[in-house]
């Protein structure tokens, strides 16, 4: 499978283990207003386990500047992840 | 955030706390000390203090530039507020338990290196807390101090923080240390509630010594000064000193009594003595039988057992029989045991008496036996639950090697411990008078490959069994009885009426005395060196044990 795809689904996985959504219910405008169980803990634990599955770090300010999945995906990017 | 952690781990610990627990983290003094607060009104039975240090003493790094003197003072004043806040909770709910934490003693100083030069450094002033916080609750009954200094000093103060977290959301623990907080939580909750842990079991070979006494002689079992014999030395050293507190330790291995007994009353490195065992189970029956007789023999619940064995096969019979007893998953990497055996937190009483810590010494001198029950059907569920499949066929080229193998090694579950070489068992193969068979054995925990053997020789209408023997860590499985049910169907299919099997005593085989007689075989002739028996092939009608799958090649 495409490098890409396997990337996204590794996200949606760990979105679906951390906030609790389904993934047929996120796309880069999810977000802690659309999803419910996105709060300001699940939002840090989601920083970790992040890290955890792409091996990456993020800095303070990349975690302070996610505001939904597209930011997401905008930060991984940014750490050379193909997504 | 600890909490659905704590609740997680006590769920899968088996029990549902009825018991209100309240962890406060930090909270204001205005909360900790207004009657109408949420922390009064839920009236907790558990209260856990979290007080941080930075929120207790958010000027630490300001202690640099007061005098030793002054530095006590600020200590003194910070402790009359912990105790007014504890004072004033005990007094309005004293039926509360409250668990609170001691400070964390920071690692840095700005004073360096000159820190502990000084009459109190700032480190030095935060351990004095500690020890004023020791002191003054050691005989409240209601108030206990967790030694959080020690936790975070144990998985390093640096490593359990993440600082971008901490900045960002005040959380001092990362995630995966949470759960080791919530664990030592628990030990508490669990001593609370009387459920701490009495009693552990404990397996032999490969757990107490490295090494098997069925196959290697006393000299060669690895207990000693020497690696890696003193890892073994290790744990045995550690349980001796659990066995100090009172807990008590017992023996539940599969072995020949008299040769275990023999290693653990005369193998001169051995730490544990007989007098340091509760109760001893060395035989041939499953652990988990075991288990339910020492918790019976001791009169405590096997709730509050834990088992030590280093293999997998009966870990898995003892938490699929026996759910309720602790069983601990140590590696096969024994350099660990002794620091799994330190971290559990599972003995923990929050006071000891001097009874308590006799009272192994107590149940050790007055360990008697007594004839119990079996209670057989739930191993049988578990057999049923292992999907054996086994596969008996005749020897060829492949399998002849492994086959003379076992005749050579197999010690125990041998009815006549005869050894033959490949070329005898080829030649026996080809014999059209005799047949050679092997057993091959799988469940859904692997494959253990060829565990038996038999060699039987017919002539007309009577057959004599030369050679019966099962790998002794296969035993207990039904195994041999599949082998020998097989054996006596073919030889039946070939006319013959009358099957003799002989049994050999060897110092090693005791167990096997009695395997014709519980068959059906009657006792044909006895002497000193063999004992005879035959079986009347028309009167057998026993079956396949149902829960084993069996294919014949």
């Amino acid at each position: 499978m495409e490098e890409k795809t396997l990337n996204l689904q590794k996200l949606n996985g760990i979105l679906k283990s951390v906030i609790k959504i389904s993934p047929d219910l996120i796309n880069d405008k999810t977000s802690p207003e659309t999803a419910e169980n996105w709060d300001s803990f699940n939002g840090l634990m989601l920083v970790t386990e992040l890290e955890k599955g792409f091996s990456v770090r993020f800095t303070i300010d990349e975690i302070i500047a996610v505001t939904c999945v597209g930011d997401i995906k905008d930060s991984l990017r940014h750490h050379g992840i193909n997504i | 955030m600890i909490l659905p952690k704590l609740k997680e781990l006590s769920e899968k610990d088996g029990f549902n706390h009825e018991i209100k627990i309240f962890v406060s983290y930090n909270l204001c003094s205005k909360e900790l000390t207004d009657n109408q607060s949420e922390i009064y009104q839920f009236a907790p039975d558990v209260l856990f203090l979290f007080i941080d240090l930075d929120s207790l003493i958010p000027e630490y790094l300001d202690l640099v530039k007061i005098k030793s003197e002054e530095r006590r003072k600020v200590i003194d004043l910070k402790f009359s507020y912990l105790l007014a806040i504890v004072e004033k909770f005990t007094k309005e709910r004293p039926a509360s338990t409250i668990i609170i934490h001691n400070f964390s003693v920071p690692s840095y100083s700005p004073l360096g290196i000159a820190d502990n030069r000084e009459a109190v450094g700032l480190q030095r002033s935060i351990q004095d807390l500690n020890r004023r916080m020791e002191d003054y609750f050691k005989d409240n009954n209601s108030v206990l101090v967790f030694d959080y200094d020690g936790f975070t000093g144990s998985y390093g103060k640096k490593n359990i923080i993440d600082r971008r977290l901490y900045f960002l959301a005040d959380i001092k623990i990362k995630a995966e240390y949470l759960e080791l907080l919530a664990k030592n939580y628990l030990n508490y909750i669990n001593s609370l509630l009387g459920k701490s842990k009495k009693c552990l079991v404990l397996d032999l070979d490969n757990t107490l010594w490295g090494g098997i006494i069925g196959e290697d002689s006393p000299s060669n079992l690895k207990l000693g000064p020497n690696p890696p014999g003193n890892a073994y030395l290790e744990f045995q050293k550690v349980l001796l000193s659990l066995f100090n507190k009172g807990i008590l330790l017992t023996i539940n291995s599969k072995n020949n009594f008299d040769d275990a007994i023999k290693v653990i009353r005369e193998h001169p490195q051995m730490v544990l003595k007989e007098k340091n065992f509760s109760a001893i189970r060395i035989n041939w029956q499953d652990k988990a039988t075991n288990i339910r007789e020492i918790a019976e023999e001791l009169n405590i619940g096997t709730n509050s057992m834990v088992f030590i064995d280093d293999d997998q096969y009966n870990r898995m019979l003892v938490k699929s029989v026996l759910p309720e007893v602790l069983t601990v998953d140590i590696s096969n990497d024994p350099t660990m045991y002794a620091d799994i055996i330190k971290e559990l937190m599972v003995f923990d009483t929050a006071n000891l008496t001097q009874e308590d810590k006799v009272r192994s010494k107590l149940y050790a001198e007055e360990r008697e036996r007594r004839e119990l029950q079996h209670n057989l059907s739930d191993f049988n569920d578990f057999l049923q639950e292992l999907k054996m499949e086994i596969t008996i066929g005749k020897a060829d080229e492949s399998t002849i090697p492994r086959i003379s193998q076992l005749t050579q090694k197999t010690n125990q579950f041998n009815l006549t411990t005869r050894r033959y070489s490949e070329a005898e068992i080829k030649s026996l193969a080809s014999n059209t008078n005799s047949a050679v068979y092997h057993i091959h054995s799988k469940d859904r925990l692997g494959d253990a490959g060829i565990v038996g053997c038999a060699i039987i020789n017919i002539e007309n209408d009577s057959a004599t069994i030369d050679t019966f023997l099962i790998s002794c860590r296969v035993l207990g499985r039904k195994i041999e009885d599949a082998l020998l049910h097989h054996l006596i169907s073919e030889a039946k299919n070939r006319g013959v009426k009358a099957i003799i099997g002989s049994y050999l005593p060897t110092k090693k085989n005791a167990q096997t005395q009695n395997f014709y007689k519980h068959h059906g075989f009657d006792l044909l002739e006895e002497s000193a060196d063999q004992v005879l028996w035959i079986l009347n092939v028309e009167n057998y009608n026993s079956t396949w044990p149902e829960f084993i799958k069996i294919n014949i090649n």
